[in-house]
């Protein structure tokens, strides 16, 4: 089960057995989805503002996780 | 002497032979590459195109956007109720995606070479994100999360023309298939 916690900027926020799961696209012309697990702390942050979020997004490296297609 | 302070000349010969088009002069370019050069949007980010673009070829560019803007796409994944994620997203002209389409004749092998994707990317049955109106439309900086490490300034990829965009919400986009059945 997954509960929605929060959704503006371009980012949603997911808890997902008691982790906070941060969804969001690629946004390239062909975008991908993509998750990434994430601090308490780091979700704070993207809450405050579109530039906070893009800084959590780019400081995430090896944690992204392409999610793969729905049938 | 190095009066434009292009001090590797094979990666300024590369700069210009991919930025083909996007300067009027010598001198753009060169304005254009010593903005850019040794940046990366991790650590040292690219500054505002408008900085080092012509305001004429940043006009111009963006007016190919003017009727709307489009992604294509495998599909939506409900769980994602935004399109584009914080910072901007890239999008091409609708026109152009109408082009695009309309070139591969119902093949979505074709489509997927006409985009530089490989074989599959898009699945039997991709969609097509249509955005009227756009927040946000600008030239391409190199600093969107979606921007890789080969980016170049003057708003094109793999010659499809491209500029950048606010987050969406999936609401406000027109989504339909790309081939109709």
């Amino acid at each position: 089960m997954e509960k929605k916690i929060f959704s503006d900027y371009g980012i949603t926020l997911v808890e997902r057995h008691g982790k906070i799961i941060a969804l969001f696209d690629s946004g390239k012309l062909v975008p991908q989805y993509l998750e990434a697990e994430i601090s308490e702390e780091e979700a704070g942050k993207v809450k405050n503002s579109q530039q906070d979020a893009y800084e959590v997004i780019m400081s995430l490296g090896s944690r992204i996780k392409k999610v793969p297609r729905e049938k | 002497m190095d009066p434009l302070g292009l001090s590797c000349k094979n990666a300024w010969n590369a700069f210009q032979k991919n930025t083909k088009g996007v300067f009027t002069s010598r001198g753009w370019a060169a304005r254009a590459y010593k903005a850019v050069r040794g940046r990366n949007k991790e650590t040292n980010p690219f500054p505002n195109p408008k900085t080092y673009l012509e305001p004429a070829y940043v006009a111009e560019h963006l007016s190919k956007f003017e009727g709307g803007v489009s992604q294509i796409a495998w599909g939506i994944n409900p769980k994602y109720p935004e399109i584009g994620p914080p910072g901007g997203h890239f999008v091409m002209p609708k026109k152009v995606a109408d082009e695009l389409i309309a070139n591969s004749r119902g093949s979505v092998a074709k489509l997927e070479h006409s985009i530089g994707l490989s074989p599959g990317d898009l699945g039997d049955a991709p969609i097509r994100i249509d955005i009227n109106n756009p927040e946000g439309l600008r030239m391409p900086s190199g600093n969107e999360f979606g921007a890789n490490s080969y980016w170049l300034p003057g708003g094109a990829s793999g010659g499809i023309p491209e500029a950048t965009i606010e987050p969406v919400k999936v609401s406000e986009a027109i989504i339909n298939p790309v081939f109709k059945k």
